[in-house]
């Protein structure tokens, strides 16, 4: 078991540090929320989660109108992640999205979350129906668009980071030792991980999101 | 001058060529730099039209941006798959 440990890639090292760090984390927190009395106003850092995840919801209910609570778990968990990973190498963790097996593992829950969630909701024979949209000519057509999206979500993500990575890592070897720390901790961080990171992790959210929606309701608005 | 029976196809020249192949492939580059451009400069457009809409339009134009990137990326790893060669 621990030769197995010590024999992985460094990022995908750090996608297990980043799972546990956030299980932890946000257990400790679901514990502290759920005895919150409803009826005192919120106060301290808990006030700042229910907020964010109560506007993650209102985003979320945009798009797929009354069944969002279906769908806000694995959405803002995938959303938590993908911004704790995209800036774990503030913390000198490897960037585990640099390392295009967790990059493609990222294309397989998307794939999986919406095609399950697409036979669930809409039924094997209505799904079919939809992938027939809008002649059944198209069907060959639809399914390689099926496969590619997800497959595309997650390469953008891994040559987004990849690219953050390389050119930090760049800076670091031209430059002698005060000089790479500067650039790096003003100019570098800053902009690959804390600006480009939490950018792309949102955009996957979102595209998740609209894909998620589309399949599932394929008429595309939801009312209510 | 070179005469083509010199040219010896040995893997420095197929290492030489696969450089050569990352760099032309990022001069797709022109086209990601292009499309955030023109996104920067609509946004600027609605922000000067709707000020009190700023917060969206950014929000929007950040997304509108990354997704125009996103060609630009694919690039970025088919010149790394390249240089890898």
């Amino acid at each position: 078991m621990i030769d197995f440990y010590q024999q992985m890639s460094p990022s995908i090292k750090a996608s297990i540090v980043v799972t546990i760090v956030l299980m932890v984390v946000l257990a400790v927190l679901g514990k502290k929320v759920e005895k919150l009395d409803p009826e005192k106003p919120i106060k301290g850092p808990l006030f700042l989660v229910v907020f964010l995840v109560d506007t993650l919801n209102g985003l979320i209910e945009q798009f797929h109108g009354n069944q969002w609570r279906r769908f806000s778990p694995i959405l803002i968990a995938i959303l938590l992640f993908l911004i704790a990973a995209n800036t774990a190498s503030l913390f000198g963790l490897e960037t585990p999205l640099a390392n295009i097996n967790v990059a493609v593992a990222f294309s397989i829950i998307a794939f999986l979350v919406i095609q399950i969630s697409g036979l669930i909701v809409r039924k094997p024979w209505q799904r079919l129906k939809d992938l027939m949209e809008p002649s059944p000519l198209l069907l060959p057509v639809n399914i390689i668009s099926e496969i590619s999206t997800p497959f595309a979500m997650g390469l953008r993500l891994f040559g987004n980071l990849l690219s953050g990575s390389v050119i930090a890592t760049i800076v670091f070897n031209l430059l002698n030792n005060v000089g790479a720390l500067f650039a790096t901790t003003i100019i570098v961080h800053p902009i690959f991980n804390i600006g480009f990171g939490v950018i792309q992790a949102f955009v996957y959210f979102m595209l998740l999101t609209i894909f998620l929606a589309m399949a599932v309701d394929a008429s595309g608005v939801s009312d209510s | 001058m070179i005469l083509l029976s010199e040219i010896v196809f040995n893997e420095s020249f197929v290492s030489g060529l696969a450089a050569l192949g990352a760099g032309i492939a990022m001069i797709a580059g022109f086209g990601a730099a292009i499309g955030q451009g023109f996104a920067a400069g609509k946004a600027v457009e609605a922000v000067g039209r709707q000020p009190e809409a700023q917060g969206k339009i950014t929000t929007t134009m950040l997304v509108g941006q990354a997704m125009a990137e996103t060609t630009g990326l694919y690039a970025l790893i088919i010149a790394f798959v390249l240089i890898g060669q």
